[in-house]
């Protein structure tokens, strides 16, 4: 099969060629060589990669972001995880981005997927009850082929070869993949936010997604006090994803006076803050901050020069970012550490 | 229902009108089907008092009637025979088999019928399930356990066999099979219906772990061990099938569904880096006894980088108290981290759950107006029950304690990478149940 000696050419620790035997005997080779999540595969015969490449126009051979994968590459990606061919455009441009979503750290970082536009409804895309959970083909292939187009496709990820997260992430078998509930939010889609048009499909990438809080509703007299402890709760190298059911959507435009996105997250920028001298002992702070500080890149330069006991803010407002998806059951909802890594453009990739 | 059917006290049962199929469902399936019942719009909360009036004022969305009227006959209006008759019907199971076909149409079948977590499954011919039911002494049609997604829904039985189809569905292995049998009988469900949206956890102790290649280190928690991956799969898939279904919007209500339960973070303990005694033997487990231990919520994970000195204290305390006030609490630590903790004070388990017990206070004031304490705790304070009545009497800003002491545990999970420092999670983990693997052998 030739497609198995391609696949066997990209990742390294695959490095002999397969025959072409019985498929169980194929699925086991796969999972020997580590090129699957461990979950089972449907296996990229020539047949079922060309007819994911008919999913979109690009050509087989063209390169795909700045990794320079092939088109095929990312087929075969693909049809492992499950996906159909009409969700191949939503693939590539997640490959178009670049950004792994098998980042080996110690951390055990994870990635997530948000959808928008026309796309969503065109593939049958969960944004409604159970959008995050394995309830949608679209949703949950979509995110798995993320997930395994960054292993075999970035230089493998193995445990303690190529993989280094202490623990793991168990959000990396299908990359919280999901779609937002455009019509239901009190705010313009998040891609238009991103300066995409409404009529534009696009896909966002979120790292990190180590952290995850959650609650009912938004109480009318305590809601500031309970968002401000899950913020001060949260490592401040993440940054606060806010994923809204529709209900609590609504429920913080109305008590928080949102009308936008970005007052809401100025209004999170201004309310979580620590001493200066709390906020330079958390250890990745230390690490990953205080290098740029030290460089004078502002805010972090003042934050370093400031009194042990003055606050600083936890979290600038362009880093903070809100998306709507849920079914309206319940006024639950979800904050994240998750920082944006990329919107692009789907449509490209038709 | 239990206040009409048990009590005999007349009752109107009242949902919003999301909740019309899975309420209809649940009234059958207890021999009330006539249960009489009145929805308001959705949604409830986030609604104005004034708006909220409208909805009682109203007709139920449902049937076009007034609410009101529909409250009223249903609370006085005299019950007919056909009332009181209750509902025959069969409870369908599917057929043992399915028809014949090629296999990406047998795939389809199982997408299309729901059978699936919408990941590819390995088909569970007769020769694969026979080979799963091989490696336990345990007979193919021995019920095992009863499974339900909501409280008062079907009690759906199940035996060895059917949980072997799913085992297999999930790519399971056979020598994994008793840890997925332990799994299914316990009777937990990995798929409640809950509109908060919960995941389960599984650990694993014992000697089970390296008899059957599972990884307690690097990566443990993530996509890179088969057994790891695929038992907690299996989990997922036989409770959404062994249970009557979990379908969004009739057996599954999540408003925004959990990523967890793809596979349930699954992992086994690493004991052997631990500096404590097996999660399993402080429940009562030999340590050479295998055991497989189940957890439910999982709606949160705060994750954290080491211990720093001076500071651990107060960043702790502010992870605890950016939890939901219903949480439970699982410190998860790697071996590293859990070496912090010891090297801390804490010699035992015991002593850091003490430690976060105490540490975990916000005002009392604050405490009650949490919605979900509202919703689930107040009641069981008002009714007298300890430690609740005491904490609803205390004054506002007095501190009291966010989660009971019983419901705060911690394992060891993870490698050790070279790295700057430990990494380690509290996830909102609400331990229901460890049971033995050596029993289903």
């Amino acid at each position: 099969m030739a497609i198995i000696q391609h696949l066997a050419a990209l990742n390294p620790t695959g490095a002999e060629a397969l025959v072409a035997e019985d498929e169980d005997t194929l699925n086991e080779a796969f999972l020997a060589r580590g090129w699957t999540d461990g979950l089972p595969i449907v296996l990229p015969t020539e047949s079922r990669v060309g007819a994911m490449l008919d999913g979109s126009r690009h050509a087989a051979e063209e390169s795909v972001g700045p990794r320079s994968v092939s088109v095929r590459d990312v087929a075969i990606n693909a049809v492992m995880a499950g996906a159909e061919p009409a969700y191949f455009p939503v693939i590539l441009a997640l490959a178009s981005t670049g950004v792994s979503a098998r980042e080996s750290d110690a951390s055990s970082p994870a990635a997530m997927v948000v959808v928008n536009g026309p796309i969503r409804t065109e593939i049958d895309m969960n944004w409604g009850i159970g959008a995050m959970g394995p309830y949608s083909h679209a949703n949950s292939t979509i995110g798995r082929a993320f997930g395994l187009l960054s292993q075999n496709l970035y230089g493998g990820s193995v445990p303690g070869i190529s993989y280094f997260g202490s623990q793991g992430n168990n959000y990396a078998f299908t990359s919280i993949a999901f779609a937002e509930n455009e019509d239901r939010s009190p705010w313009e889609p998040f891609h238009v936010s991103q300066r995409f048009a409404a009529s534009d499909s696009a896909v966002s990438v979120f790292g990190g997604c180590r952290h995850n809080t959650f609650t009912l509703g938004l109480r009318e007299t305590h809601w500031r006090t309970y968002v401000k402890r899950m913020l001060l709760g949260m490592d401040p190298t993440e940054h606060p994803l806010f994923a809204l059911d529709p209900i609590a959507a609504r429920q913080f435009q109305e008590r928080g006076g949102f009308d936008t996105r970005a007052q809401m997250a100025e209004w999170v920028h201004q309310t979580a803050q620590l001493p200066a001298a709390e906020y330079w002992g958390y250890r990745r702070v230390q690490q990953l901050l205080r290098p740029r500080a030290e460089a004078g890149e502002e805010p972090y330069a003042s934050y370093l020069a400031a009194s042990a006991e003055t606050p600083v803010h936890l979290y600038q407002a362009e880093n903070v970012h809100i998306v709507v998806v849920g079914g309206e059951t319940n006024g639950y909802w979800r904050m994240f550490g998750a920082n944006h890594a990329a919107t692009v453009s789907i449509d490209a990739w038709r | 229902m239990t206040l009409d059917g048990t009590f005999g006290v007349p009752t109107v049962m009242l949902h919003t009108s999301a909740f019309d199929r899975i309420v209809q469902s649940v009234v059958r399936m207890n021999g009330m089907p006539r249960m009489r019942r009145a929805f308001v719009p959705m949604p409830v909360m986030g609604k104005t008092p004034a708006e909220l009036r409208d909805y009682v004022d109203g007709n139920d969305p449902l049937t076009g009637v007034p609410f009101m009227r529909e409250v009223i006959d249903g609370l006085t209006a005299a019950l007919s025979a056909e009332d009181t008759a209750g509902e025959a019907f069969e409870l369908s199971a599917t057929p043992r088999l399915v028809e014949p076909d090629a296999d990406d149409d047998l795939h389809r079948t199982f997408l299309k019928n729901r059978w699936t977590d919408t990941l590819p499954i390995v088909l569970p011919t007769e020769e694969r399930v026979a080979k799963m039911l091989a490696a336990t002494s345990h007979k193919p049609d021995e019920m095992i356990g009863r499974m339900r997604g909501t409280a008062h829904g079907v009690n759906w039985g199940y035996t060895v066999e059917k949980v072997a189809v799913n085992a297999v569905m999930a790519g399971a292995r056979p020598e994994y099979f008793p840890v997925i049998l332990a799994l299914a009988a316990s009777g937990r469900t990995a798929r409640g219906t809950s509109t908060s949206s919960s995941a389960a956890m599984v650990v694993i102790n014992g000697p089970v772990r390296h008899e059957i290649g599972m990884n307690t280190g690097i990566g443990a928690l993530g996509p890179y061990n088969h057994a790891n991956a695929t038992i907690g799969r299996a989990y997922s898939l036989l409770s959404q099938n062994l249970s009557g279904g979990s379908i969004p919007g009739v057996s599954y209500m999540g408003s925004q569904g959990n990523a967890y339960s793809f596979t349930n973070m699954t992992y086994a303990e690493n004991e052997e880096a631990s500096p404590w005694q097996p999660f399993h033997v402080a429940q009562g487990f030999a340590a050479t006894d295998s055991t497989v231990s189940m957890f439910g919520f999982c709606w949160h994970t705060a994750f954290a980088a080491g211990l720093p000195d001076g500071l651990w204290e107060a960043q702790v305390r502010r992870m605890l108290q950016g939890l939901d006030a219903r949480s439970r609490v699982l410190f998860v630590l790697d071996p590293r981290s859990a070496r912090d903790f010891a090297a801390r004070g804490f010699h035992t388990r015991e002593q850091l759950l003490d430690w976060a017990w105490e540490a975990a206070q916000i005002p009392a004031g604050e405490y009650w107006d949490y919605q979900l304490i509202q919703n689930y705790v107040l009641p069981r304070a008002t009714f007298g029950e300890e430690p609740y009545a005491s904490m609803l009497a205390t004054a506002p800003e007095k501190p009291v304690h966010m989660f009971p002491r019983d419901s705060i545990d911690a394992v060891v999970v993870g490698g050790e990478p070279d790295a700057p420092d430990g990494y380690w999670r509290i996830i909102s983990a609400d331990h229901a149940k460890t049971v033995s693997v050596d029993e289903w052998r």
